[in-house]
């Protein structure tokens, strides 16, 4: 009688902890499941918000809301590589043009994250203090094209800034809580046309 | 005890589970509603530029149209579009397109479970007429004998021609280029033109022969036109001018802002010689009655600030003749010329006096733009390949001329796009 009642405790002990082990387990690979997807929807909104965000800019482009104020577009893009553009646009509409500068930061401005590869895209409008989102982008560049069609060299000439007719922009996107090269959202715009440089 | 100590790990579990399974399933709706919100923009947005592009095609084939469009059903949305006049006097007209889309519904038995909210979107185009003063050369004729775009030549700015556009090597237009008959290569597939700016063959701009008698009609208005002399000498002095009637006379001076309060200054029957410095924006008309309807460069005639230095100049100037544009074969111009202005022949050319018997005199430096119904001589090639006789061309486009115009310059009778809000 005692022998069978050692037993029985002991054997509820072993199966209680099994099970304390398993829900543990189960606690962990949910915890862990709920911040990888997250962040994966973190990415995905991320990468539709900055996608709308360059569309609206870049479609305004030596756009000046007052007609008598336009710019020569030969003169819309002040300089343009392959991860940076700096551009005329009259953003909030007051009939001034506004210079947009946009750039991508070097990775090591994000050391904090667990993802080695994400940098800032900053955003600056005329001389406000630089502005960046850490959205996860670890790859943002663009291609240039002239009115054939034909791909123009970057870093884009001053002489060959007047030739750029549309710009591709391609922007990939990662989930910075993890370290992974396969998992990301990629965008690409093929073909930006931007109407008010097309005046020459 | 052991029973009661069960059910509890099992509702535990139970309701772990339970959570876990809300937030994935939160997540796949969030999910998909980023995927649903970003398309049903791009369709907003593509439903907005079908219809502003449906519109403005109606504007190029009536520019007198203002109906706009109401509510008319595109891609499962629909647009509206409305045409608003911003300056009843310098026409300027702005077509407004909004779009509208319902994203999607879902339904069962057709009782509508939820809706996304309706997405606009608008574009805004801004159109002024054009006006021949923005082409940095235009010709109805490319002249009987061959006159050839040649390796060497670069054009800055518009060009449109109603004849071939005739190429020889590799000449380069960083401008757009229309040309209504197309373009004729001298030597076949081993010329490479370069038309940096796009081509558009096919194109039909004829020029306007109504030109001079409309700036004829402003200078009655509120300018002045001088009548009944052979000959009108101008030398423009900045805001002031100087003129006489005979070249041995005293000359006259008055105040251009008081002489001619809209800018045009015209000369009936006669013709005209100008030189001097240019303050201001003025147009010079020229007609012919039985004789006259010529414009002679006797100096050089350039702005009082040069918009190569200043590109803040509001200087500007047309000449707008019947005839020919000539500079004159004397003393003044055999040194070079240089020439600040918008020149329209509108049955005439541009071009040098005795181009091919007058010693070499250096280049013309052009800054606008030249129109002009035949295409005129300003110089002779020597066997050598340089210019023996006459000028050397240096043209250089004012783009100041792509949105702005001398005071009543003659349009083309179509609009252009200054302006696009997407």
């Amino acid at each position: 009688m005692g022998y069978s009642t050692i037993i029985d405790i002991v054997g509820s002990i072993i199966i209680g902890g099994m099970l304390l082990g398993i829900l543990l387990k189960l606690n962990n690979s949910a915890s862990w499941n709920i911040y990888t997807n997250s962040g994966e929807l973190n990415c995905q909104t991320n990468l539709a918000q900055m996608s709308l965000i360059l569309e609206n800019d870049f479609r305004k482009i030596d756009y000046c809301s007052d007609y008598t104020n336009i710019q020569d577009p030969a003169n819309a893009i002040i300089s343009a590589d392959s991860s940076s553009i700096k551009f005329i646009a009259d953003l909030n509409k007051d009939g001034n043009m506004d210079t947009v500068y946009y750039y991508l930061g070097p990775a090591s401005e994000l050391n904090a994250t667990k993802d080695p590869r994400d940098k800032i895209l900053y955003r600056i409008v005329n001389n406000a203090p630089k502005m960046g989102s850490d959205a996860g982008i670890t790859r943002f560049y663009m291609v240039y094209y002239d009115v054939n069609g034909d791909t123009i060299h970057t870093p884009v000439s001053a002489a060959n800034l007047s030739l750029i007719n549309d710009i591709e922009l391609n922007m990939n996107i990662e989930n910075v809580g993890i370290d992974s090269t396969v998992l990301y959202s990629y965008w690409r715009q093929a073909r930006l046309t931007v109407p008010n440089i097309k005046n020459r | 005890m052991g029973g009661k100590a069960i059910l509890i790990v099992v509702l535990s579990i139970s309701l772990t589970f339970f959570f876990i399974g809300v937030n994935y399933n939160r997540m796949t709706l969030s999910a998909s509603d980023n995927m649903t919100n970003y398309a049903n923009k791009q369709i907003s947005h593509c439903i907005a530029v079908t219809g502003v592009n449906i519109a403005c095609n109606a504007f190029y084939i009536d520019p007198n149209w203002t109906a706009g469009y109401s509510n008319v059903s595109c891609m499962g949305g629909s647009y509206s579009v409305t045409v608003q006049t911003l300056d009843a006097v310098k026409l300027i007209k702005s077509i407004t397109c909004i779009s509208t889309f319902k994203g999607f519904k879902d339904t069962v038995h057709g009782a509508v479970l939820y809706y996304l909210p309706d997405y606009h979107d608008t574009i805004i185009v801004t159109f002024q007429p054009s006006r021949f003063s923005r082409y940095a050369y235009y010709s109805s004729s490319e002249g009987g004998s061959p006159i050839y775009w040649a390796t060497g030549d670069t054009v800055k700015g518009p060009l449109q021609t109603q004849d071939y556009l005739r190429v020889s090597g590799n000449p380069v237009f960083l401008g757009f280029v229309g040309t209504k008959m197309g373009v004729l290569n001298k030597n076949g597939s081993a010329d490479h033109p370069q038309f940096l700016g796009g081509l558009l063959t096919g194109s039909n701009i004829p020029i306007n022969t109504s030109g001079v008698s409309s700036v004829e009609a402003f200078a009655l208005t509120n300018g002045y036109e001088f009548t009944g002399h052979d000959t009108v000498y101008l030398n423009f002095q900045g805001d002031s001018v100087k003129y006489r009637y005979a070249w041995n006379t005293k000359d006259t001076t008055k105040k251009l802002s008081t002489m001619t309060p809209n800018g045009v200054l015209f000369v009936k029957g006669g013709t005209a010689r100008i030189r001097g410095k240019i303050k201001g924006q003025y147009t010079l008309g020229c007609s012919y009655v039985s004789k006259g309807g010529s414009v002679y460069l006797d100096s050089s005639i350039a702005y009082n600030t040069n918009p190569i230095s200043n590109p803040n100049s509001t200087d500007i100037f047309g000449v707008v003749t019947q005839n020919n544009f000539t500079i004159t074969d004397n003393k003044a111009n055999n040194n070079s010329v240089t020439i600040q202005a918008s020149i329209y022949c509108q049955s005439g050319s541009f071009g040098a006096e005795n181009y091919s018997t007058r010693g070499f005199d250096g280049y013309i430096n052009l800054l606008g733009g030249v129109v002009q119904a035949i295409r005129g001589a300003v110089g002779v090639i020597g066997n050598d390949g340089t210019i023996s006789n006459g000028f050397s061309k240096s043209y250089s486009y004012d783009r100041r001329f792509m949105f702005s115009a001398p005071p009543n310059f003659p349009n083309t009778g179509s609009y252009n796009v200054i302006s696009w809000y997407e």
